[in-house]
């Protein structure tokens, strides 16, 4: 099999996806986890250029990097007791190896199903230039309700995180 | 100008109900804003209208079936009837929450508008026609009742309750959309009709079909509180607001197998194999762990969440059992659920008053001789979740078992009846110490006609379905008939 470029640079994507997602897990401080999301969320912004599926890359950028991982920063240092941050996703013991065997499980049943399958393939039709006008299109076409239902749902996302964040009136 | 604004409203005509309840959250919102704290419940009975209103609209959109908006969105009987029971479940879940609200002073505008928004959420579950509806509806019903669970902000075990529901929704949330996304993959279409259409053609020893099916089926039953991904429940049911918690058990749960049906019985029906072996599983386990935990709770709301983990065990038996029998007695039965099962949280309910929690099972001891009429109503709900004629539980179960039976399945009908039978020593327990004990202290029970008329409701439905339930079963049957 001869190894190209593309294939070198998807090797790197896919490290810089992967690699932090193991510090997220296994770093015994939760800022550090923090910051190793911030490349997990870079690298699957990549893994998403490799699809040809740009606008939803740059959302990912957005999105995740401009706005899911600074928030999750600023709630960690605004959280109280900054000095006993060191707290840590990592469990131990029998839980710890029970946890890791049914994780190496799942991963292999996952491989063997994954191997040979067959996907549906749109046959070889032309990509379009951008697909940001295809998106549009379908959002407020085929897809214009459930497109309508996201609205109402974040709206309802924000009444909920008013309720329970806001201070008590009397 | 006009023509196209007629236009686009007779374009929204299959989606009016769950317009109005929509329209009806958000001027919630609005009025509350300007309305005295001393009036909120008034936003309650407000609610109510609106729900009443597009329960009307339901039943007069009965005769409109088809696929809407690029069949995002399917109008057909068995929807329907799964949007009748969601706006039982509301308004029951708005009637007993409003004295309740004001005793644990969280009376707010909010709660009603996040009720009514969980209600269009599971009514767009109900009448999905594409993995991505499903998904929104569900979320959408999800994210509010993590907040209702929540709602209590200075209880800890209400933030308990709203912190691990979030996280382990989101958890389930994800594994469902990694199913559909290879469910999408395989077939190429989100659409629940294209799918069947391709499975009807595909090879389906094909392992990635499996594991979809497995991971949709994992969701769902996360949703529906089934055995082992039942963990969230006893601990979330006892420290949400207990009116929530009885919303939470006939509402999400209900809406989670009309997915269900709607998923395993339609869609992935070409795996019926597969699927009721699965389902059967976890029917059985739902059902043992349910009955056999919920012996030793002291706690009412724990007992009657490990009971309804064993509910949704006797129904998991009516969807693997399969065909139009085992569907028609499960939409029978989740309907008798909702009812009986709020109709017990309303009586629990009653016990709460300032100082008293009301929570306990003791406390129970000696209502049959100071509140003669409260105690006969939980006799009455109880009765009926244990399944004793002539109480709706009993029909319920009967049409389960009996779908069991015809679908081949002798050993589960006999397995749900052996559990039934352990759960009869749980809810008679309740009983026994309603009536042979004396009371511990002067009961002062709260009293409010929102709450008398959300009993009398429950109590009503109980005892008439389970005299007559032909004309409800056959509507159930009629409902199912073009779903598979």
């Amino acid at each position: 099999m001869e190894i190209g470029m593309r294939d070198i640079v998807f090797l790197c994507v896919a490290l810089l996806t992967t690699i932090p997602c193991l510090i997220v897990v296994f770093s015994r401080n939760v800022l550090y986890s923090a910051f190793a999301l911030f490349f997990t969320f870079l690298g699957t912004s990549g893994l998403y250029f490799f699809l040809d599926a740009e606008f939803l890359a740059i959302t990912q950028v957005v999105v995740y990097i401009g706005g899911v991982s600074v928030l999750l920063l600023f709630a960690i240092l605004l959280t109280k007791n900054v000095d006993e941050i060191r707290k840590t996703n990592m469990i131990s013991g029998p839980r710890m190896a029970l946890a890791g065997a049914a994780a190496l499980a799942l991963l292999g049943s996952f491989l063997y199903a994954l191997k040979g399958a067959r996907w549906a393939m749109n046959g070889n039709a032309a990509y379009p230039a951008t697909t940001i006008k295809g998106l549009g299109d379908l959002l407020l076409s085929k897809y214009l309700l459930p497109f309508e239902i996201v609205s109402i749902l974040l709206l309802a996302v924000l009444v909920g995180s008013l309720v329970i964040s806001r201070r008590s009136v009397q | 100008m006009l023509t196209s604004v007629q236009e686009i409203l007779k374009q929204l005509v299959p989606i009016y109900p769950e317009f109005v309840l929509i329209a009806f959250a958000l001027s919630v919102l609005v009025v509350d804003m300007f309305l005295n704290g001393r009036y909120t419940h008034l936003l309650g009975w407000y609610s109510l209208i609106g729900i009443v209103i597009a329960a009307s609209m339901t039943i007069i959109l009965g005769g409109v079936q088809g696929a809407f908006f690029s069949g995002t969105v399917l109008l057909d009987p068995f929807s329907q009837f799964f949007k009748l029971v969601f706006y039982l479940a509301c308004g029951l879940g708005i009637l007993i929450a409003m004295k309740y609200l004001d005793i644990e002073d969280i009376h707010r505008g909010e709660y009603y508008a996040l009720m009514l928004f969980a209600t269009a959420g599971m009514m767009l579950m109900a009448s999905a026609g594409d993995l991505i509806t499903i998904y929104l509806g569900l979320e959408l019903m999800a994210l509010s009742i993590y907040v209702l669970a929540g709602f209590m902000r200075k209880d800890s075990r209400s933030n308990e309750a709203g912190i691990k529901y979030l996280l382990l929704g989101a958890f389930s949330s994800g594994i469902m959309l990694y199913g559909m996304s290879l469910l999408y993959g395989l077939a190429g279409t989100t659409n629940l009709d294209g799918i069947l259409a391709f499975l009807r053609t595909a090879d389906l020893k094909n392992p990635v079909l499996f594991l979809s099916m497995v991971m949709l089926m994992v969701s769902f039953g996360f949703k529906v509180a089934a055995v082992p991904f039942h963990m969230w429940v006893p601990d979330v049911y006892e420290g949400a607001p207990t009116s929530v918690t009885a919303f939470m058990s006939a509402g999400p749960k209900v809406a989670g197998f009309a997915v269900l049906l709607r998923v395993f019985t339609h869609t992935l029906d070409p795996l019926h194999a597969d699927i009721s072996l699965l389902l059967s599983g976890l029917a059985v386990l739902t059902m043992a762990v349910g009955n056999v935990m919920a012996l030793s709770q002291t706690n009412i709301k724990r007992m009657l969440a490990y009971s309804s983990i064993a509910h949704a065990g006797y129904a998991l038996v009516g969807v693997a059992a399969g065909g139009q029998e085992g569907a028609a007695s499960v939409m029978l039965y989740v309907l008798i659920y909702a009812v009986m099962n709020m109709g017990a949280f309303g009586v629990v309910i009653m016990l709460r008053k300032a100082g008293m929690r009301g929570e306990e099972i003791s406390d129970f001891a000696g209502l049959g001789k100071t509140n003669k009429t409260a105690a006969f109503l939980m006799l009455i709900f109880l009765f009926s979740l244990t399944g004793i004629p002539p109480m709706a539980g009993f029909v319920g179960k009967f049409y389960i078992f009996k779908s069991a039976v015809q679908a081949g399945m002798i050993w589960l009908a006999i397995v749900g009846v052996l559990f039934s039978a352990i759960s009869a020593y749980f809810y008679l327990r309740v009983i026994m110490l309603m009536y042979m004990y004396d009371p511990k202290e002067e009961f002062g029970l709260v009293q409010s006609p929102a709450l008398a008329l959300a009993l009398a409701i429950s109590v009503t439905a109980v005892i008439v379905i389970g005299v007559y339930p032909t004309p409800v079963l056959e509507f159930a049957r009629a409902s199912v008939a073009g779903l598979l």
